[in-house]
């Protein structure tokens, strides 16, 4: 009999006899029993199978079954509630059941959590950081304040002249070189002091430093060269990073003017958020006033032996002698007149130690990568976690469960036998009820 | 006549007729549910009180959700599993153990009780819930926690296979 030629399958004939079809399927069903030969064959073969089984006799329950049970039944009554002789589960502690499994689950849940986070570390550790270093992008500083330096023509024949410095030989020039030298220190003393009188008010080096965080980094970055631009100032340096995960950041020197330092620092505070703002002052005028002093006796000490090497002849000794003076002092003069440059740099311009970051946006930070690429990205880091997960696990166990073990070897018995002592010393009678 | 649930429900709140009444409707079931299943007849009388007594015990937990013998069922094959569990730790633990003491059986008993100790463990269940307790298909189901179709197909696969058994060790005398 082959179901897919039969109206009816066999075990819809057993369902049938057993009352387990739906009425109108039953229905059907004896009407096709009283047509169909092989499925009456069948339905009496189940028939007599099951009278078949009653031959099976377990005889009749004896009395004392019953005395026991009404006797727990009365101890229940009274409120001792009747031991068994092992604890079954009751399908009304289902709740229970679960409670237990689904501890179980939330505590493997965790487990893997744990697990698993190491791994998300090392995953997100892997990142480069970009960086984009720009310098100097801004024109190079304008000239420094004029310095003058008649005496500059003669610095090229001066250097040319290649001998070692040696002071005490300054004892053998010619006394009139020597009488000329000290009656020039007067003089220049008075000029030099003429020199510092022109300086106008106190030398003040000012300096700011300001940390901003930005929305619009673009926008701030534009509009921080066009500020510059706009008062004249320049970069020192500028950096630009842009590394992965994070926003951008940008660490300038900027140079501005020191009459304009305050409106500058008023416009640069719009470009953001201010973070920090510090700003200090050095009053350099006495180390201005000291330099200029000492670099205008140079400069007469240098024409007066220039003089002296033209107007007066004598012993080629000595003339090499004053050029080596002339050397010297020359040195000292280009010194000195490059430190006052920056000093008067430093103080014409202020200088802003300026940071700029942006706010991490991440749509706004990198091209999202192609499908592809998450995907295998995805799957990659998939099985590089499954597999860690695998190693952690088996490392945990090869770790744990040693001692885990011995545990449950210590304290497992003891709980066991306590558990069989207190229902022993306790439940005695209710145990020899039904025993 | 009261149903199961609601006698179950009136002991509940502390009528012992209706405990009783519910012992005379099902003790002889249970103890032929744990004899047909255990060599010791000792042990079916045991747990045939065992099962009352924790119906007894988880009375003030129980809801009428599903019938109340498919409850009582419950508890008898949870009983019988963990029985079982304990025979077999004993059995490998005194492999010396005695037989069990057999009744006399007749010669038809033992003709049905062999055919159905060689069938697969679950189909002789789903065969013994059915034939002898008279589960419905959907009780089975929720006794043993399997789905309806799987009790039904292995029920019959049961059936079948029991018919062959029966055939091929027929008593000579000629049983019906």
């Amino acid at each position: 009999m082959e179901p897919t030629t039969h109206a009816f399958h066999r075990e819809e004939v057993m369902a049938y006899l057993d009352g387990e079809l739906a009425p109108e399927r039953a229905a059907a069903a004896a009407a096709h029993l009283e047509q169909c030969a092989e499925c009456r064959e069948l339905a009496a073969s189940l028939r007599s199978l099951s009278r078949q089984m009653t031959e099976w006799d377990v005889g009749t329950i004896p009395a004392t079954v019953e005395q026991n049970v009404m006797q727990a039944a009365t101890l229940q009554k009274q409120g001792k509630p009747p031991a068994l002789r092992q604890e079954v589960r009751t399908p009304g502690r289902r709740g229970v059941r679960w409670l237990v499994w689904g501890s179980a689950l939330s505590a493997a849940v965790l487990l893997l959590f744990l697990v698993s986070i190491p791994t998300l570390h090392r995953s997100r550790g892997s990142e480069e950081l970009a960086t984009q270093k720009a310098t100097r992008l801004s024109a190079p500083p304008p000239a420094a304040p004029a310095v003058a330096g008649s005496l500059d023509k003669y610095s090229s024949q001066n250097r040319a002249v290649r001998v070692a410095p040696a002071q005490r030989d300054m004892k053998t020039l010619s006394s009139n070189a020597l009488a000329l030298r000290k009656d020039q220190a007067a003089g220049a003393g008075a000029r030099a002091a003429a020199e510092t009188a022109k300086q106008p008010g106190p030398m003040i080096v000012r300096r700011a430093s300001l940390s901003l965080l930005t929305k619009e980094f673009d926008a701030a970055r534009a509009s921080l060269e066009n500020l510059v631009k706009a008062h004249q100032g320049y970069f020192g340096e500028l950096n630009v990073t842009a590394p992965n995960g994070a926003g951008r950041t940008l660490a300038a020197t900027v140079r501005v003017p020191a009459g304009q330092l305050d409106a500058v620092l008023v416009e640069l505070r719009k470009l953001g958020r201010v973070e920090q703002d510090n700003q200090s002052a050095d009053d350099v005028t006495r180390q201005y006033v000291d330099l200029t002093a000492r670099l205008a006796n140079a400069r007469e000490e240098e024409k007066r032996l220039v003089q002296i090497l033209q107007e007066r002849t004598g012993r080629v000794s000595d003339v090499l002698e004053v050029e080596q003076e002339i050397a010297s002092t020359r040195q000292q003069i280009e010194q000195m007149d490059a430190e006052r440059k920056t000093l008067d740099n430093q103080v014409q311009y202020a200088s802003v130690d300026l940071q700029i970051t942006e706010e991490y946006k991440q749509s706004l930070n990198t091209p999202a990568p192609s499908v592809g690429t998450r995907l295998n990205n995805a799957a990659v880091e998939g099985l590089r976690d499954a597999a860690d997960l695998l190693i952690g696990l088996v490392l945990w166990l090869l770790g744990s469960v040693p001692s885990l073990l011995v545990l449950v070897a210590l304290l497992g018995w003891p709980a066991w036998w306590m558990v069989r002592w207190v229902r022993r010393r306790f439940f005695p009678e209710a145990l020899a009820a039904w025993r | 006549m009261s149903s199961d649930e609601e006698l179950m429900l009136e002991f509940q709140k502390g009528s012992t007729e209706a405990f009783t009444e519910l012992f005379q409707r099902y003790a002889q079931r249970l103890y032929g549910f744990f004899r047909r299943r255990l060599a010791y007849p000792t042990r079916a009388e045991e747990l045939t009180q065992d099962v009352f007594v924790a119906v007894l015990k988880g009375a003030s937990r129980y809801e009428p959700r599903a019938l109340f013998r498919t409850y009582l069922y419950s508890i008898a094959v949870r009983m019988l599993m963990a029985e079982r569990r304990k025979a077999n730790r004993e059995a490998a633990n005194a492999s010396q153990a005695a037989e069990p003491a057999q009744r006399a059986h007749s010669e038809t008993t033992a003709w049905v009780r062999d055919a159905v100790g060689r069938l697969e463990t679950t189909e002789r269940e789903i065969l013994l819930l059915r034939e002898y307790e008279e589960l419905s298909y959907e009780e089975i189901a929720q006794v043993l926690e399997i789905p309806v179709n799987t009790v039904r197909s292995r029920l019959f696969r049961a059936r079948m296979a029991l018919r062959e058994l029966l055939e091929a060790q027929r008593p000579r005398t000629g049983a019906a």
